[in-house]
């Protein structure tokens, strides 16, 4: 059975909706800014992608934000009000964890659980947009999470548990999180993914949201089809809680899964990577690429979209895919901001850089990584 | 609709007083890693090790599998311990590190060498039906050949030494009838 696109909403420092997250492809824009003064926590020398959205009171903001994407995915495809039975794929790392360490601030450090809001509770939210608790599955896998999100949402069309599935991810920029990766020394000063100079990620805030539907249901409701995934695949590490494995093995099975999964008649040409900026990633994920495509990877044109809005974390994946989709819509690929010199190692890879590149492709695939050794990847199909 | 039918076993149902947990744990498991991390992965690990012991599968098909848990507050011992920490201008990067609700099953992937996909659901009271829909899709889908699904909690009741609280975790294998039934128990 196929699964199409028929809506799409993002938002992330790169653009408000998909349209202004278009141009910022286009033009190699990006919304990474310093945290300047009066934040309060944060170093004014430190940089991130963050959005503007205020949330009404009582409203976590993470909820504000896949509101927004929500609506802006479910007008696309012409979705309002009609989306009783449909299922809703959620990815999320730490879920309101803003509120939640917000809440805390004013408690004793050993305040038991059940007197602050807890980071995960978001199907309650999910009734204004018409999607049932019951139907609703929260994905946390580290920074695959919306990307197996896309995934999961693929099966459960395919097996016909329903019609449509909304799928979203949302991380929400906070001290904790930003803290987090200062003590992991995984910040870098810029955000250079493959680059001879990477030295570290540049953390982003966002959401993103795709209305998948099964090709029938959406041809007989006259809906206009953007794409259509037609491959996932999920591979594991198993070599490290915090670092990649260097050879690349577990993202390589996700991609041989996925690759398999989609039965292309001919390879990708262009890799949407995940492309962090930091060693240990970059390097792992090129030793993937080669494993999978051996002599041909010169034929894949790789870039990461990362600094244009920073690192997604949960929401990456979806937020990867919808740029996946833009690009083959549009006939470019995006260039890798940042990205001056190849590390020599990987001379054989095909990195756009210096600006997007015109050309005509059918398909496109994304990967993404996360921490504890979780890989995915999502081949897209031109509709 | 796909109509495969879906054979369900529960394997292990642990319910143990915190304390016990840990004395369980250094017993049954003792893979050492697991102290630095928190007390959601010494329960997931301590569940694992029981379906090895006493589930129908052996360890290479175990590793094969695919595991779907969920559990409502994951990893929140070190959630919390990150978050007092900052407040008191300490960045501990391990207690970063393992504040995340997929570390515990990464853990057990980690320990046991897993090969299959294993997803965490978060979520209230409803995540352990999601689980089970989820488990029948990865099998209808023909991603995984079984799976092992289920839900965990730590609960810790007093403060500030939490040690008071019980962990539980249920797994239960599922596979298709057919595959049930070549096992050496019958449903």
């Amino acid at each position: 059975m196929r699964v199409v696109v028929t809506g799409m909403g993002a938002l992330s420092s790169a653009g408000r909706d998909v349209c202004e997250l278009d141009h910022a492809l286009r033009e190699s824009r990006s919304g990474i800014a310093p945290f300047g003064l009066n934040e309060d926590g944060y170093p004014p020398h430190g940089i991130a992608g963050r959005v503007a959205t205020r949330a009404p009171a009582g409203v976590p903001r993470g909820q504000a934000m896949l509101d927004q994407v929500f609506d802006e995915a479910i007008s696309q495809a012409g979705l309002e009000g009609r989306l009783a039975g449909a299922r809703l794929y959620l990815g999320t790392i730490h879920g309101h964890l803003d509120d939640w360490s917000a809440a805390r601030a004013g408690q004793p450090p050993d305040t038991p659980d059940n007197i602050v809001a807890l980071p995960w509770s978001f199907t309650a939210q999910m009734g204004k947009h018409g999607l049932r608790p019951s139907d609703s599955t929260l994905i946390s896998t580290a920074c695959t999470a919306s990307a197996v999100a896309v995934g999961l949402a693929l099966d459960a069309l395919r097996a016909g548990s329903a019609s449509v599935a909304v799928v979203a991810g949302v991380e929400v920029m906070s001290l904790f999180l930003y803290d987090g990766f200062v003590a992991l020394r995984a910040l870098g000063k810029e955000c250079r993914p493959f680059d001879a100079r990477h030295d570290g990620l540049v953390l982003g805030e966002g959401a993103a949201a795709l209305i998948l539907e099964t090709e029938s249901h959406a041809r007989r409701r006259g809906a206009h089809a953007l794409a259509e995934i037609v491959g996932y695949g999920f591979g594991l590490d198993s070599s490290s809680l915090t670092a990649p494995d260097p050879s690349g093995a577990g993202a390589a099975a996700a991609m041989r899964e996925a690759l398999a999964d989609a039965r292309l008649a001919e390879p990708p040409r262009y890799v949407n990577a995940h492309g962090t900026g930091t060693k240990h990633n970059d390097n792992m994920e090129c030793a993937a690429l080669r494993r999978v495509f051996g002599a041909n990877v010169g034929e894949l044109a790789v870039s990461s979209t990362k600094p244009l809005m920073g690192h997604l974390c949960g929401a990456a994946g979806v937020t990867e895919v919808i740029c996946s989709i833009l690009a083959l819509r549009g006939g470019y690929m995006p260039a890798t901001l940042g990205l001056d010199t190849p590390e020599g190692r990987w001379d054989d890879i095909d990195f756009v850089r210096g600006g997007p590149r015109e050309a005509r492709f059918d398909n496109v695939l994304s990967l993404n990584s996360g921490f504890g050794g979780t890989n995915s990847a999502v081949v897209v199909q031109r509709a | 609709m796909n109509t495969t039918l879906i054979a369900m076993r529960p394997v292990v149902r642990v319910d143990l007083a915190l304390a016990d947990l840990e004395i369980a744990y250094r017993d049954q498991v003792g893979w050492t890693d697991a102290y630095r991390i928190n007390a959601d992965a010494r329960l997931v690990l301590l569940g694992i090790q029981g379906l090895l012991r006493d589930g129908p599968l052996e360890d290479e098909a175990l590793r094969d599998a695919a595991f779907v848990l969920g559990c409502e507050n994951p990893s929140m011992a070190s959630y919390r311990e990150f978050d007092t920490g900052m407040r008191a201008g300490r960045r501990t990067a391990l207690a970063y590190s393992h504040a995340l609700p997929s570390i515990p099953l990464a853990s057990a992937a980690l320990c046991h060498q897993l090969r299959g996909h294993t997803y965490t659901l978060v979520g209230g009271p409803e995540v352990g039906l999601r689980v089970l829909a989820l488990g029948r899709h990865m099998l209808a889908s023909r991603r995984a050949r079984h799976v092992v699904a289920g839900c965990w909690c730590v609960h810790a009741e007093s403060a500030p030494t939490r040690h008071s609280g019980r962990a539980r975790i249920q797994l239960a294998l599922l596979q298709p009838v057919a595959a049930a039934s070549s096992h050496r128990y019958c449903p």
